[in-house]
């Protein structure tokens, strides 16, 4: 039986490059090329990071005789790259998946279905796992010439190692589905799962050159340690080096966790695979509520709908977690902001400072997926009466509480901390809003022309989506012209002359958009079809 | 209360409705049944004001949609045929938004969510989100936001696709004490059973053309209405 689940998992590989996710229909030759090109760059952006880290370790590491620190770090971060990334893949491949109840009515044993699809997640870790470590031994090589023994051995790692990785995301995954079986918010567990990811993330890729050169100056204490809390990958780094034993007993002790989680996994698949996701039953009780005002409602099921999926928060608000993170980083940095405070040009900084926020800001794309987001309950609106207008209005002001508050605050908070005076810092951040006022404007206005209403998932309708690439490319382009006009322009007019420009121009275009919107875009969205 | 005209409506070649008139006045159930893909729903769409029309004009008690689709909006409840209601609200969220929508006073909701969600044994379940309700609660539940502000004319795609036999009923029985009270209904429905008992009138679609209407007795003559059904579909 489990053949033919394999080959079921291989359709579904395969069927993700083959098949739209919008409309389920076949992409066509060029969309499939295209699609594959796009995740070949992906692939390609992986290997090259990885292998210019490799190559800062490579040469210090096995030269001073440490080829299996250099091969056991670089398979430990390979592993922890693809546990991170696979962990939420797993929870939804194990225990999400569409065809669990049909797979389940099936005379076949959970047990192998449960395989089957780890398998097939096999090839998610091997791609990760891959990623990072390949290039380490393509680097090795083109440093040390190729040698047979740890050419076969590293083949064999590279085979080998993303076992171990899958053993720990499976169980990453178990963790996540049995925790989120069990409580209340699951949209929340994920997104603060998702930013402690986003800020280990940024605090790792900004130290990255910090902690590369600690492992290359401590290379020999390193080892040391690893030899006891990372054994597996010591054993690892030793077998790849030419200790065919060490190999083996890399080998076997992998093989043996994936057997074990395997184990561990396969005695709660039933239960978790088929929980009751709809969980927690709450009984009404009636309450007096007062009538509410229209315009209040709509803004209240914009709000409610944004807020309620965390991966729509994530994707379309980013800027905003950006700029209220930067504050913060601000206050752990106060001798440079100190510096910074003493020298005299506020004008400079305010038009630095402007330009920082604006190009963080770009990233919030509210109103660039609101219409999309829709999806078929766009009927409900159009058949109210309601005026199309105001309800685009509501899109409008969600994207403006979402990222013109949050960029306000930080850039007033900079303004303070950087000593820039207050008519600086009032023109920066009345640039700054209005430049969020444009992002919001121009965002809905390109939604409207290129709405997707057709999707199963709502994050489809933000991450697969026309609007908001050509939204943010838009909006990237505004600060382009930003920073292009001061260059040009900079040396005829005081900063504070050209920010007032900006603002000028930013607010005439969002006023002729909202009057295109007011006509143009309110028919467009009352007669859009789902 | 709704007055079809001429209406025509075109997808790219296929004529989807074509000259199509009717006439549903207060008080009457009005049944709207042909095959799939005939023009059922894109003609109750069009009476909603949610698709634009090629040809002809609509008006619901005397205000053409067109021209003032808000005013005719306020006299209109509409239920699609596949529900897909706001999953991110709960069921009593959504009920107190399209009151709020249409300026329902408190008093007159809570009495109105109090009496129709008794009736469809949904009260229990209004404090649930939407998403986790069952294809027949979304449409137990549009159907009572649908009557939360007493509209004057009821448009309905399928009403009791996914329904239980006693909401079924129920609806029924709403259907006609809603009439009784002066409102109008035009509904679309495969069911000939359903509409043979329940409409006062019946129009027929066949390729976007109406090919029969009138009184229920009228159109069903001393055979029954899947006879005539059958009869006007082979033709």
């Amino acid at each position: 039986m489990l053949k033919p689940l394999l080959k079921k998992q291989l359709r579904e590989f395969t069927a993700f490059f083959t098949l739209s996710k919008k409309d389920g229909k076949r992409r066509s030759p060029l969309a499939i090329f295209g699609f594959a090109l796009l995740m070949l760059y992906a692939l390609c952006a992986i290997v090259v990071m990885f292998y210019l880290i490799a190559d800062m370790l490579c040469v210090p590491l096995v030269g001073s005789g440490l080829a299996w620190v250099y091969f056991a770090f670089l398979g430990a971060i390979g592993t922890a790259f693809a546990c991170i990334g696979s962990a939420f893949g797993a929870k939804v491949q194990l225990y999400e998946a569409k065809d669990n109840d049909l797979l389940l009515s099936m005379p076949i044993k959970p047990w192998e279905i449960l395989l089957s699809r780890m398998l097939g997640l096999y090839a998610m870790t091997f791609a990760f796992c891959n990623g990072v470590f390949l290039p380490a031994l393509v680097c090795y090589f083109y440093h040390f010439s190729v040698q047979i023994l740890p050419l076969i051995f590293g083949v064999i790692t590279a085979f080998i190692l993303p076992i171990g990785a899958l053993a720990i995301s499976c169980l990453l995954g178990w963790l996540i589905a049995l925790v989120t079986s069990k409580i209340r918010a699951k949209n929340l567990f994920t997104m603060l799962f998702t930013i402690a990811f986003l800020i280990v993330y940024f605090v790792l890729y900004s130290k990255m050159n910090e902690y590369l050169q600690f492992v290359i100056a401590n290379g020999e204490a390193l080892g040391a340690k690893m030899k006891t809390a990372l054994w597996l990958f010591y054993q690892m780094g030793l077998g790849i080096t030419g200790k065919p034993l060490s190999l083996l007993a890399f080998i076997g002790c992998f093989i043996a966790v994936f057997a074990l989680v395997y184990l561990l996994l396969s005695k709660s698949f039933l239960r978790l695979a088929t929980a009751n996701r709809g969980g927690f039953r709450k009984k009404y009780k009636a309450k007096h509520r007062a009538k509410g005002k229209v315009f209040t409602a709509l803004f209240k099921r914009e709000t409610l709908r944004f807020f309620k999926n965390p991966m729509v928060i994530l994707n379309c608000s980013l800027g905003s977690i950006l700029l209220l993170i930067i504050p913060v980083f601000a206050l752990f940095n106060m001798d440079f902001c100190r510096e910074i405070a003493s020298i005299n040009a506020d004008g400079l900084f305010a038009t630095i400072l402007a330009l920082i926020a604006c190009g963080v800001a770009t990233t919030n794309i509210v109103t660039a997926s609101s219409v999309s987001l829709e999806g078929k309950t766009i009927w409900q609106v159009q058949s109210l009466p309601v005026d199309a207008f105001s309800v685009l209005v509501s899109k409008i002001l969600l994207h403006l509480c979402v990222s013109a508050l949050p960029t306000v605050l930080a850039v007033a908070v900079l303004c303070v901390l950087l000593k820039i005076g207050v008519w600086y810092a009032l023109v920066c951040v009345l640039t700054c809003v209005a430049f969020v006022g444009f992002c919001a404007t121009s965002g809905l206005l390109i939604n409207l022309k290129m709405p997707n209403l057709h999707f199963t998932n709502e994050i489809t309708a933000v991450k697969q989506s026309m609007s908001v690439l050509v939204s943010m490319l838009v909006n990237m382009g505004a600060v382009g012209l930003f920073v292009g006009g001061y260059f040009w322009f900079g040396k005829y007019l005081p900063e504070i002359g050209y920010l007032a420009i900006c603002i000028a121009v930013l607010l005439l275009a969002s006023v002729a958009i909202i009057g295109w919107l007011n006509k143009r875009g309110a028919r467009i969205f009352s007669y859009l079809q789902a | 209360m709704l007055r079809i005209e001429n209406v025509s409506k075109s997808y790219g070649e296929k004529k989807a409705v074509d000259n199509l008139s009717l006439h549903i006045k207060a008080g009457e159930i009005y049944g709207f049944i042909g095959h799939n893909g005939a023009g059922k729903t894109t003609t109750l769409k069009a009476c909603v004001g949610i698709l634009d029309f090629d040809e002809g004009e609509i008006f619901i008690d005397g205000v053409s949609i067109k021209e003032n689709p808000l005013e005719c909006k306020k006299k209109i409840a509409y239920i699609p045929d596949n529900p897909d209601l706001y999953a991110f609200m709960t069921g009593i969220g959504y009920l107190h938004f399209i009151a709020d929508i249409f300026g329902v006073s408190a008093k007159a909701r809570e009495e109105r969510i109090q009496k129709y969600a008794d009736a469809f044994s949904l009260t229990a379940d209004l404090a649930m989100p939407v998403s986790s309700y069952s294809h027949g609660m979304k449409q137990k539940l549009a159907i009572i936001s649908a009557l939360i502000h007493e509209p004057k004319l009821i448009i309905m795609d399928e009403p009791f696709v996914g329904l239980d036999p006693s909401a079924s009923h129920k609806v029924k029985e709403i259907m006609r004490e809603m009439c009784d009270n002066g409102c109008a209904i035009f509904f679309s429905t495969h069911v000939l059973e359903v509409a043979e008992k329940l409409c006062d009138k019946i129009a027929i679609i066949k390729d976007g053309k109406l090919i029969k209407s009138g009184a229920t007795e009228e159109v069903k003559g001393d055979t029954s209405l899947e006879d005539v059904f059958l009869e006007l579909a082979k033709e």
